[in-house]
């Protein structure tokens, strides 16, 4: 893996990362930031849809178990608002909680990472799946021009 | 507890047996003594009968004697008297009127009952005089007794059927001498046969059916009255007796009297040669047999006497013997339907009072038995319950124990993944330059975060496989792709060690199989990493191949190999080699039991071949599962 991941891969990408760990959730945004993204947080899923509705971000990573909304319901909201209803959402799944995964791909999730999130393979796991849907791959590819 | 005596029947009850055999042992020989003294007294009567017609017998012959001495003596009267002598022997040498002498005669033949008539013949027959006038003149030469009577001595004429009285006629005779001694007339009385008969029928000792009779040669004809069918005197009488008689034997015998063949009598015969007749002396059997028949009747009641005390004797004794017993069968009974409270109350001495105590020692050893198995029954029962409850509990501890592995999955995994989580970003330098030092202790730590996650993860693995808490998904795998992540996955592994990875996959293998991809994940990450950890040199293949409807994976090193006794149990749980990899490989021990449980979970095996120091080879087989199975299937 002598393929090195561009520090700069996801300058001016906007990434709404939601969960209820603290921790977890700073990890997750360091190393976002580290490869460029601009990063909003959420500790819960209605305050993730309220940041969603706001910032528009280029895709939401979320826990799935969280108080008061959790991801499904978020989901849930996310896909009946036309505003909302492209951004891909990948779902931020334990490696305990086993039937998640399929259940969070049917549910409309775009697709999955495992929790823990190490820098040693989340950011090529994330390329991974971003390359997995076509307008990301794209910008990927050119980089992304700011938005205003 | 229903107590039902079983009700046999009589015949088969001892008691009635009992009874049977003690009345047969009492009248069999009673029978036989009275049927043996019944003979005997049979045998008596008819000999004590025989001894009476005998002496019968002998009277009447007395008494036939008396009769013709009798006769004869009237002759010798008439002859030898000088008075009448001189008038005979005037009579005989015609000087003397035959009519004159006759009123002499006949008073000499009416002051004897036996003497019918007394006359005088001269030796040519003609009747010079006679006790009935009437035949005076009559001649008697043609008569049978008159040429015997010429010899010179008394003649007794045996009896003769007289044609001209048409009677049997007795005649005596006796000739009369001259003073010279020259024979000159016969003198001869007919006897008064009807006095005859009347001697004969004087019954003395023949009770009502016994009579004395005599049947003359001449004609076989009754010389004397017969008791039941009178004085017949023209019919000719027939039976053994007579028959013997007449041909001159003398005897008894019991024989079909002349009445009727129907009518046995007892009867003493004799040949009387006076008379040239037989006089038999005979008894009806059936009359002698009346004092048997009472003797019968006797004995009889005496043997139905003895039977009615036999049957209360065996009656008495057959209920001492089988009362102990049916009371101990009831008891045996009522101890089959567990009621142990009954004993045998039994008074006797004898043997069956011993059995009646021992069976009562029996019943108490078996209540006491009984009983401490009931105790024992009941302790066994109170020990399985505390064991079932034991169980329960054991169970439940596993399940709470289980939920709680579960539940502390969460918890245990979250602050090693921020920890994981930090000392990465502090590592890739995501969180500003720190010195080489820092870098190594930081290292440290994630090395040892990571062997703490994976413990913690193979833990609950294990405790969630044990609680049967894993479900398997069916989703659609891409082999090759997947094959291509776990060698990106793999690769940095094999750089860091130095150590030559291939992953290849044979054409035959389908494009798209169905299974869990995560726990396949698991498993080949769990070989896959056993294979890095410990081969020090040369490499590790993973080799993915199809086997008829089976699918192989195969990872190969070339490491430190397992020792073959070991090969048995490295898929148990927390078991590797010894004790010392542990400490110089690390790994909970839980890598290969989980993974093997994973492939029994996936219809698979799991298999290694190994030599050591030259490398293990574990293989997987799976089978081909092309279509989702249908329930596994989401509803849409």
């Amino acid at each position: 893996m002598d393929k090195k991941i561009s520090r700069e891969i996801l300058k001016n990408w906007k990434v709404l990362v939601v969960d209820d760990e603290p921790d977890s959730l700073e990890v997750a945004t360091r190393m976002l930031k580290f490869h460029g993204a601009t990063v909003f947080n959420a500790s819960n899923g209605a305050d993730g849809l309220d940041s969603a509705r706001r910032h528009k971000p280029d895709f939401i990573l979320s826990d799935l178990s969280m108080p008061e909304l959790d991801g499904w319901g978020m989901l849930y909201e996310l896909k009946n608002d036309r505003a909302t209803l492209e951004i891909p959402v990948f779902a931020l799944t334990a490696h305990a909680m086993v039937g998640d995964r399929e259940r969070a791909i049917n549910a409309g999730f775009h697709n999955y990472l495992t929790k823990p999130l190490t820098p040693a393979t989340f950011m090529a796991q994330l390329l991974g799946l971003l390359e997995g849907v076509p307008h990301l791959a794209e910008a990927l590819e050119t980089g992304k021009e700011a938005h205003e | 507890m229903t107590q039902k005596t079983t009700l046999l029947p009589f015949w088969r009850q001892s008691r009635w047996q009992w009874v049977a055999l003690i009345i047969i042992i009492v009248t069999v020989p009673v029978s036989a003594v009275a049927y043996l003294l019944l003979q005997q007294t049979e045998r008596n009567l008819e000999s004590q009968t025989f001894e009476r017609l005998e002496s019968v017998a002998a009277l009447k012959l007395g008494s036939i004697e008396g009769f013709l001495d009798d006769g004869e003596g009237e002759l010798i009267f008439l002859t030898e008297t000088e008075i009448f002598r001189s008038q005979l022997i005037a009579l005989a040498q015609s000087e003397a009127d035959g009519q004159a002498i006759s009123d002499t005669l006949r008073q000499i033949a009416d002051s004897e009952d036996i003497i019918n008539e007394i006359f005088v013949y001269s030796l040519d027959g003609n009747i010079l005089s006679s006790s009935d006038r009437v035949d005076i003149g009559k001649v008697v030469r043609s008569k049978p007794f008159f040429v015997p009577s010429l010899q010179g001595e008394t003649y007794i004429q045996p009896p003769f059927y007289d044609v001209g009285s048409s009677t049997l006629s007795l005649i005596i005779s006796r000739p009369l001498f001259d003073e010279q001694g020259s024979l000159i007339a016969i003198v001869a009385v007919e006897m008064n046969v009807e006095a005859l008969s009347e001697l004969m029928t004087e019954r003395a000792g023949l009770g009502e059916s016994g009579e004395t009779y005599l049947i003359s040669l001449e004609n076989n004809y009754l010389l004397t009255s017969s008791r039941f069918e009178g004085y017949e005197t023209n019919r000719a009488y027939y039976s053994e007796g007579i028959n013997r008689a007449l041909q001159g034997q003398d005897g008894q015998g019991i024989y079909p009297d002349y009445r009727s063949p129907g009518v046995p009598v007892l009867g003493v015969y004799r040949w009387v040669p006076e008379l040239q007749a037989a006089l038999l002396s005979e008894i009806d059997e059936a009359e002698v047999n009346a004092d048997l028949n009472d003797s019968v009747q006797q004995g009889i009641l005496l043997a139905l006497f003895l039977m009615v005390v036999a049957l209360g004797v065996g009656l008495y004794f057959a209920n001492s013997f089988t009362r102990p017993i049916i009371q101990m069968s009831a008891i045996a009974q009522r101890i089959s339907g567990g009621d142990y409270s009954q004993r045998v109350q039994l008074r006797q001495k004898n043997e069956v009072g011993l059995l009646a105590s021992s069976f009562n020692q029996m019943t108490e050893q078996l209540a006491a038995t009984i009983q401490k198995l009931d105790a024992q029954v009941k302790e066994v029962e109170t020990a399985n319950q505390e064991l079932r409850k034991a169980n329960a509990r054991v169970r439940e501890a596993a399940r709470l124990k289980s939920e709680f592995m579960a539940t502390m999955s969460h918890e245990l995994r979250t602050p090693l993944n921020a920890i994981l989580g930090f000392t990465g970003i502090m590592l890739e330098g995501m969180g500003g330059e720190i010195d080489d030092d820092a870098t190594h202790m930081i290292k440290r730590i994630q090395m040892n975060s990571e062997r703490l996650l994976t413990l913690i993860n193979d833990v609950l693995d294990i405790a969630r496989i044990e609680a049967g808490r894993i479900e398997l998904q069916s989703e659609p795998l891409r082999v090759r792709e997947l094959l291509k992540q776990w060698e990106l996955q793999t690769s940095v592994l094999a750089a860091q060690k130095q150590i030559q990875f291939s992953a290849t996959v044979e054409p035959e293998v389908p494009e798209v199989l169905y299974g869990d991809s995560a726990r396949l994940t698991q498993i080949v990450n769990n070989l896959l990493s056993n294979a890095f950890k410990f081969t020090e040199q040369g490499s590790v293949k993973l080799h993915i191949s199809r086997l008829s409807s089976r699918w192989q994976i195969r990872v190969i090193d070339t490491g430190i190999g397992i020792p073959s006794h070991a090969l048995n149990y490295i898929f148990d749980e927390f078991r590797q080699v010894d004790g010392s990899t542990t400490r110089a490989y690390g790994g909970s021990g839980l890598g290969l039991a989980i993974t093997r449980n994973l492939c029994l979970m996936m219809g698979g095996t799991i298999q290694v071949e190994s030599t050591l120091k030259q490398g293990s080879t574990f293989t997987v087989t799976l089978p081909i599962i092309a279509e989702p199975e249908k329930l596994l299937e989401p509803t849409p």
